[in-house]
């Protein structure tokens, strides 16, 4: 049962997180209030962007401010899946016989930056699948539970695509958002150099525990929401499906696969958390179409005709609202 | 919390914006139940029966207002809404959502809601009215006033033009039918009945082999002048009245049995009655006297009038040779002579009237002719007319009497301006009251003697009649029949 006590803690924790990040991190509000939105939320983020805009600095901060173990894991073509759940070792015993000994890879930490990503094999990347969806490792035939809370905040350059692996849907759809850190304003460039001549280093102060996390997951997920809000995150997420009879015709024409159900969960848990972390105590349709871009933008695949005709997601995204939006008012 | 209490102030807001989406929906079915009622009657070509059509566009628009009142009613869930529209993120629908869960969390989420609520005010709720509702509404009924305006025969295949002879077809058989009722409806005797409907039996035998519409007025024409003759030769008055008035002893009465004044003939045979009173000799001579005129008048012996004054005159005859006290018979003799009299002059007036009627007829019905072909005329084609019947090189402009009198050649005047005794030669006697077929008679009546014309078709009439006149009574010679045709075929 939560209390007014709960919702308290939750204003003043979410707060306090969003200010500590800030102190390592200029501009790109709206990427870190997402992804504090998802941590909160229990979801796996993948941060986009050009080298150097602050992706592995947000997920360091985040790591420090949550007072979490974290992990970084660089993904390199000659990663391997042992490389990121662990391996069996053979060591002595105390009565000096072999065993078999499973050592824990980076994957057992509370907080996991996946740099690159999109470096490493296919092979090396379905090794997070498990972790990401189930909070497990399976490794020589026993499988072992992360610790709660359990994050992975990839990282990905949208430029740089040779030698690169593009991630698979099934990969893609664990993430429960997809952010764009886009290059900072010239004011925001002068704020980042003039901090980083004093100090590399975060400043971010804990805040946060892990059993705070889980309680604030939890206040959250006891937000109301309305049936008509509720429906309309899914209508929005069924209209992405161009297979379905009543989806509108843009969709018919520009995309060619429509986002799974997590999406539709990712919304509704996500749009909690923002309402509350916005002080509201129900669930809007502006949560959901605030969340809609990060939540489906790496869910649906244009088709050929989006991308000739230079369509992006994001813009595919904003006409489906606009439909959605003409079909409501009918 | 009361949700009604809390909406209440919004609820007055929406109830006006409710009521009036109604009625302009109810307006728009109203008007288009009008426009479909008033479109069936204009298809089946009747005229929009206003009460029942405002009825209907009555019940209409009570049930649709109704109906439309009722579906948009201000309920708590559009209340709601509306709030939420304004800025509250739906905190309003989620609090009616969860109004009766009784979790903290949806404690909490009532009193956000409430709060917001409450600093909202209800003029911040704007009437939300669409354009295409008023544009439709108005739409409707603008359809719906000119379909109530438009003639009910719109829809209607239009009539096929009548030509020529059709439309002089349907005068005549429309004059003929008229005639018919007329003479069918008149207090006449039987004969004279029958002598009318033979008149009426001709002209309508006649109209058939007419070719054109002068040639037609023509045939009326002739009809008129029949009508005419016959009652020239019924209204015996005159003649005994003017035979009467030759002789001293009875010329007041003459002149008020001509007149077909009532109390004057009361008043003369008063006088005669007392001056035979006075004088017994005046008896013997009052009788002759009656009888001379009588024969004189050369009237019928079965007129009523003459038989009436015969009978007057036999009787004052027996009375003078009988040498017996006729005072007392006397009396009653004026008496019933002056009934008879009096009888006969009224008969005469209600045949004069009646015939009067039929002369109107007639006259209608030539006039719509000779209009018709004035105007299937092109213009100038009148003066060209008459320019033929003036013979060549006479212009047609010189005609209305605009030619100064003496500068007319001969042959060449005007009907209307020609004086008599100055007929040009074959066209009527030397005494233009002589014969039937003189100018004089022909052109009586139609001469205009103020603007001192005659119309070309009023003539043409005229002539035609004569000539088919002659042609009855065989005056003209099968030669001269040939060329009369041709010359009325080309005129006509």
């Amino acid at each position: 049962m939560v209390t007014e006590k709960d919702i308290t803690v939750f204003a003043e924790k979410s707060r306090a997180l969003l200010s500590e990040i800030s102190k390592d991190l200029i501009g790109q509000q709206e990427v870190v209030e997402q992804t504090a939105i998802a941590m909160i939320a229990g979801g796996n983020v993948l941060l986009e962007g050009v080298p150097g805009v602050g992706k592995t600095r947000l997920v360091r901060s985040l790591g420090q401010a949550f007072s979490l173990p974290f992990s970084r894991i660089q993904f390199t073509p000659d990663l391997m899946p042992a490389d990121v759940t662990g391996t069996t070792v053979i060591e002595k015993g105390e009565e000096g016989q072999n065993i078999l000994k499973f050592q824990k890879g980076p994957i057992f930490s509370n907080i996991i930056l996946a740099d690159e990503i999109n470096r490493a094999t296919p092979k090396t990347q379905s090794a997070l699948l498990e972790a990401m969806q189930e909070h497990t490792v399976t490794a020589g035939g026993q499988t072992y539970n992360l610790d709660e809370p359990f994050f992975v905040l990839a990282t990905q350059n949208p430029i740089e695509q040779d030698g690169t692996y593009p991630l698979p849907e099934a990969q893609m759809d664990r993430f429960m958002f997809k952010l764009l850190m886009t290059f900072p304003t010239i004011s925001e460039l002068t704020a980042i150099v003039n901090m980083t001549q004093e100090s590399m280093a975060e400043h971010a102060q804990a805040v946060l525990t892990g059993e705070e996390l889980l309680a604030m997951r939890a206040t959250a997920k006891e937000i109301p929401i309305t049936d008509e809000v509720l429906h309309y995150a899914m209508r929005l997420v069924s209209a992405t499906h161009p297979e379905l009879a009543d989806s509108p015709a843009f969709t018919k024409q520009y995309i060619r696969f429509g986002a799974s159900p997590r999406a539709g969960q990712a919304l509704i848990t996500a749009g909690k958390v923002r309402a509350l972390m916005q002080g509201r105590f129900n669930v809007s349709y502006e949560d959901i179409d605030v969340l809609a871009l990060p939540v489906l933008r790496h869910r649906i695949k244009p088709s050929f005709t989006a991308i000739t005709e230079k369509r992006t997601t994001d813009q595919l995204i904003h006409q489906l609202l606009v439909e959605l939006k003409k079909s409501a008012k009918k | 919390m009361d949700l009604n209490k809390l909406f209440s102030r919004f609820r007055k807001k929406l109830m006006g914006e409710s009521l009036l989406k109604a009625l302009l929906a109810a307006t728009a079915f109203a008007a288009a139940a009008v426009f479909i009622t008033s479109l069936i009657y204009h298809i089946s070509i009747e005229e929009t029966p206003l009460l029942l059509t405002a009825l209907v566009g009555g019940s209409v628009f009570l049930v649709s207002f109704t109906v439309f009142f009722l579906l948009r009613y201000p309920t708590k869930k559009r209340i709601a809404a509306r709030l939420d529209a304004l800025g509250l993120k739906e905190r309003a629908t989620t609090m009616l959502a969860y109004q009766h869960v009784d979790t903290e969390i949806a404690r909490l989420q009532r009193q956000d809601a409430i709060s917001h609520i409450e600093k909202t005010s209800p003029k911040d709720m704007k009437l939300q009215l669409r354009p295409r509702e008023s544009i439709l509404s108005i739409a409707c009924l603008c359809l719906a006033v000119v379909m109530l305006l438009l003639p009910f025969n719109i829809f209607a295949a239009p009539a096929p033009e009548q030509t020529e002879d059709e439309a002089r077809q349907q005068i005549v058989r429309e004059l003929i039918r008229q005639l018919r009722d007329e003479v069918q409806e008149a207090e006449l005797d039987e004969q004279l009945k029958e002598q009318l409907e033979q008149i009426i039996n001709e002209l309508e035998q006649d109209s058939q082999e007419a070719e054109s519409d002068l040639q037609e007025a023509g045939e009326i024409q002739q009809s008129i002048e029949q009508l005419q003759e016959f009652l020239e030769e019924s209204l015996t008055k005159n003649d005994i009245g003017e035979a009467l008035q030759k002789y001293p002893l009875t010329r007041q009465l003459g002149e008020a049995i001509s007149d077909g004044d009532g109390e004057k003939v009361t008043v003369a045979m008063n006088t005669l009655e007392t001056q035979v009173l006075e004088n017994t000799a005046l008896l013997t001579e009052l009788s002759s006297t009656v009888l001379s005129a009588l024969t004189d008048s050369g009237v019928a012996e079965d007129d009523s009038l003459y038989s009436a004054l015969a009978q007057f005159a036999n009787t004052l005859t027996l009375m003078g040779t009988a040498q017996e006290d006729f005072a007392t018979h006397l009396h009653k003799l004026f008496e019933d002579t002056t009934a008879a009299i009096l009888a006969a002059l009224e008969q005469q007036a209600n045949l004069e009237q009646q015939l009067s009627e039929l002369l109107e007829s007639l006259e209608e019905a030539k006039d719509q002719l000779l209009g018709n072909q004035e105007e299937t005329q092109p213009e100038g084609t009148e003066g060209e007319n008459q320019e033929s019947q003036n013979g060549e090189g006479n212009e047609g402009e010189n005609q209305e009497g605009e030619r100064p009198e003496g500068e007319m050649p001969e042959g060449q005047r005007p009907e209307g301006e020609m004086p008599q005794g100055q007929m040009p030669e074959g066209m009527g006697g030397e005494n233009p009251g002589e014969g039937e077929g003189s100018l004089n008679t022909m052109t009586e009546g139609i001469y205009d003697p103020v603007s001192g014309s005659v119309t070309y078709g009023e003539v043409f009439a005229a002539y035609y009649a004569e000539y088919l006149e002659a042609l009855e009574n065989g005056t003209v010679s099968e030669e001269l029949q040939e060329i009369m045709d041709q010359y009325f075929s080309a005129l006509g």
